[in-house]
């Protein structure tokens, strides 16, 4: 290439014409000199720094022309044919070829793509309450409450929109018989948009990414879903799975919510109604160990027994004396009132014995105290253990109810429909921008190769 | 240095203008790395501390008014996230401009022409906000900040790169008009201001623009530029804003029309 020769022609005026600025300024070319200097004299003998800056500036000025000036004799066999010819390369490669094969694929080649929308929301039925209670008055509540729930329909949104360009979408759809292989590599599909089929799974997720876009708006709370597809029944059908698999993943999503919690209610429900059973079992073996069903009860009865039993052996024994002041100690009645004097005495014993040591000899007066301390402890286990069912069938309660509410669902507003017209690729856009990219990228080639040209050396 | 600063002789032509470009460029970056700091024996240091302390400025008093992060947990990670492609998009693109009225006195010197000084410079302002980038990053991912390791590292190159390119364009068309209207550097350097608060750099664009902003802020390619940095940085950030093929085709064409300018306006200026 013979750069030089260009150099000459065109430039030789504006080159000479280029020292003239730096005359004038000449004392601000210290440092760009001290590369120039080391060229031509060893580094810092001459040169010490501020007083040298003239003496330095000016064997540039002579340099740069001294460069220039033996560049002008080059002589070659056809100097305008070879200036030329790479300008002529550089415009057939960087703009010729790739604007004209791109716009060719555009023109000719691309396959129609139809494209398939749909948009939906994500809605929980307590959106209405919470602005209801919200507007009611206790606005802190609803505020919380509408917060919440804004922010699980955010959620869920994230999710679904994520879950449409992730792999596992890829996977449901051929698990629900949808042919994606097939559908993106149909034989008239143009070799550059066209799917491999023998491509690995991973592929077929890449390539499923650059074919459907779903966005959430955080703003609107609209998820924006586009597929395209080679042909328009593929697109719609496309749309209608993936509207279903949205709806799948929102619904499996709440019921999941919903069967968790309520899950969680129904098995404390089911610990508290083991305590109660394990309480009122133990209450029940302490009872029928100790031959009583309330201690307390019956110490109390046979103390009043026992009392009724001496009062009335004091009234019996009072009746035998004065009988005995008039009777014979053998007279029938006498002894009559002498054994009954003596089976109440010692059923008196036994209720004594009662209160002392409930079925044991040898009363300890102790025993029925600590019985009953004994007996107490597990009737408030029992309470506690019944209180806390309760409490528990309150809260499954609630569960089952918050889970009713929370059950969020899709309602999508603009339905997939069958595209009717292919409208992507943009073919006029698609090659204007082409031509202009190809256009912007030759001509930074083609300056920058100028540049370089006209500042050889 | 092991970069040769002698003129490229003749014999170099013989070589090829690829290693001809080359070394002047080299030779221009060590010059614009010995101008940066002429005054300061520590001269590049203070370079990589600039950025280093606008963020840390930044930083504390965003973190005094108690501000919450755009996105991610982590209100450093976030600016940070926010102003390393930011900077690098005003450093390269307010700078080159600079740059070439500073060496306007090489304008003897052949082999350096706009283009390769305005490359320098780049490259040296490029090279810079790297290292404040690595210096930010893994002084964050020591601190133990989660995330502050790029989820995704290609990607930041990738975006750092074309963020790059388009600074450069714009650099070389700042350049230009430079030499047209004096009064320029001063336009720009408002514009250049007053674009961080457009270009999401405190808040997350994408989550936080009403849709009436965002369809007039999406054409701002800083903010495409700031939302690649972000994807790479962390592995859930929304791209329902970004749009690469938009920010290349910017770059592309502002260094198109920054070349085209340099070309026609350095002609008419230098006469």
């Amino acid at each position: 290439m013979n750069l030089a020769m260009d150099s000459a022609n065109e430039k030789g005026a504006s080159g000479a014409a280029r020292p003239k600025p730096a005359a004038g300024r000449r004392n601000l070319a210290a440092v760009p000199a001290r590369p120039a200097a080391r060229e031509n004299t060893p580094p810092r003998e001459g040169a010490p720094k501020t007083p040298a800056k003239p003496a330095v500036a000016s064997p540039i000025k002579n340099l740069a022309l001294a460069e220039l000036r033996p560049v002008t004799p080059v002589t070659t066999s056809s100097p305008v044919a070879k200036r030329s010819r790479w300008r002529w390369l550089l415009f057939l490669v960087a703009f010729v070829v790739p604007a004209s094969i791109g716009s060719l694929y555009y023109g000719f080649w691309a396959s129609d793509q139809y494209v398939a929308e749909f948009r939906f929301i994500v809605r929980a039925p307590n959106d209405l309450q919470s602005a209801a209670t919200g507007a009611s008055g206790s606005s802190g509540a609803g505020a919380v409450g509408s917060s919440a729930s804004a922010l699980s329909i955010m959620r869920d949104s994230y999710v679904v929109s994520e879950y449409l360009s992730s792999r596992q979408v890829v996977e449901d759809l051929v698990a629900r018989g949808v042919d994606l292989r097939a559908m993106f590599s149909h034989a008239d599909v143009d070799w550059w948009a066209r799917f491999n089929p023998d491509r690995p799974e991973e592929d077929l997720v890449r390539y499923w990414r650059r074919m459907v876009e779903a966005y959430f708006d955080i703003q609107t709370g609209i998820v924006w879903v586009t597929i395209h597809a080679f042909a328009p029944n593929d697109a719609e059908r496309l749309a209608r799975e993936l509207v279903a698999l949205s709806e799948k993943l929102v619904n499996d999503m709440s019921m999941r919510a919903r069967t968790d919690a309520v899950a969680f209610a129904k098995a404390e429900v089911e610990r508290a109604a083991h305590r109660v059973s394990v309480t009122r079992e133990t209450l029940r073996d302490f009872r029928a160990r100790n031959r009583l069903v309330d201690p307390t009860g019956t110490a109390q009865q046979s103390l009043e027994l026992a009392g009724k039993m001496k009062a009335e052996i004091a009234r019996l024994n009072a009746e035998l004396s004065t009988l005995r002041t008039y009777l014979s100690p053998d007279a029938p009645s006498v002894l009559q009132l002498r054994n009954l004097i003596k089976s109440l005495e010692q059923q008196m014993a036994e209720a004594r014995a009662d209160v002392g040591d409930v079925g044991v000899e040898g009363a300890d007066p102790n025993k029925l105290a600590e019985l009953m301390a004994k007996y107490e402890a597990l009737r408030v286990d029992h309470q506690v253990a019944q209180k806390f069912y309760e409490f528990t069938l309150l809260a499954l309660d609630t569960a089952v109810r918050d889970a009713a509410r929370q059950q969020s669902y899709i309602v999508s507003f603009v339905k997939p429909v069958t595209p009717t017209k292919s409208t992507y690729p943009n073919r006029p856009v698609s090659i204007l921008i082409v031509i202009a990219s190809c256009a912007a990228f030759w001509l930074v080639c083609l300056l920058v190769g100028y540049s370089i040209r006209d500042h050889m050396v | 240095m092991a970069l040769d600063v002698t003129l490229p002789q003749r014999a170099d032509r013989r070589r090829g203008w690829l290693r001809s470009e080359g070394r002047t460029i080299g030779a221009l970056l060590l010059r614009a790395l010995r101008l940066k700091f002429r005054e300061s024996r520590l001269s590049y240091v203070l370079a990589v501390a600039e950025p280093c302390l606008q963020f840390g400025v930044l930083f504390v008093l965003f973190s005094i008014i108690g501000r919450h992060p755009g996105f991610g947990d982590s209100l450093v990670l976030f600016l940070a996230s926010g102003i390393i492609p930011f900077f690098l998009f005003t450093h390269l693109s307010g700078r080159i401009a600079n740059s070439l009225r500073a060496a306007q006195p090489m304008s003897p010197l052949r082999v350096v022409s706009s283009l390769n000084l305005a490359a320098a410079q780049a490259i040296l302002e490029f090279v810079t906000i790297i290292i404040f980038m690595v210096i930010v990053l893994s002084l964050l991912a020591i601190l133990g900040v989660h995330g502050a390791i790029p989820a995704d590292p290609i990607e930041l190159v990738c975006g750092v790169v074309a963020v790059g390119l388009f600074a450069f364009g714009v650099g070389l068309i700042n350049s230009a008009l430079y030499a047209l209207f004096r009064i320029w550097t001063l336009i720009y350097g408002v514009a250049s201001r007053s674009l961080i608060f457009i270009s999401g750099v405190f808040y997350a664009p994408e989550l936080y623009l009403p849709p009436a902003y965002r369809d007039i802020l999406v054409w701002n390619p800083v903010l495409h530029g700031l939302s690649w940095f972000r994807t790479a940085i962390y592995p859930t950030y929304p791209q329902n804003m970004l749009d690469r093929g938009y920010l290349l085709a910017c770059a592309l064409a502002a260094i198109a029309a920054g070349v085209v300018l340099d070309r026609v306006i350095g002609r008419v200026v230098r006469r």
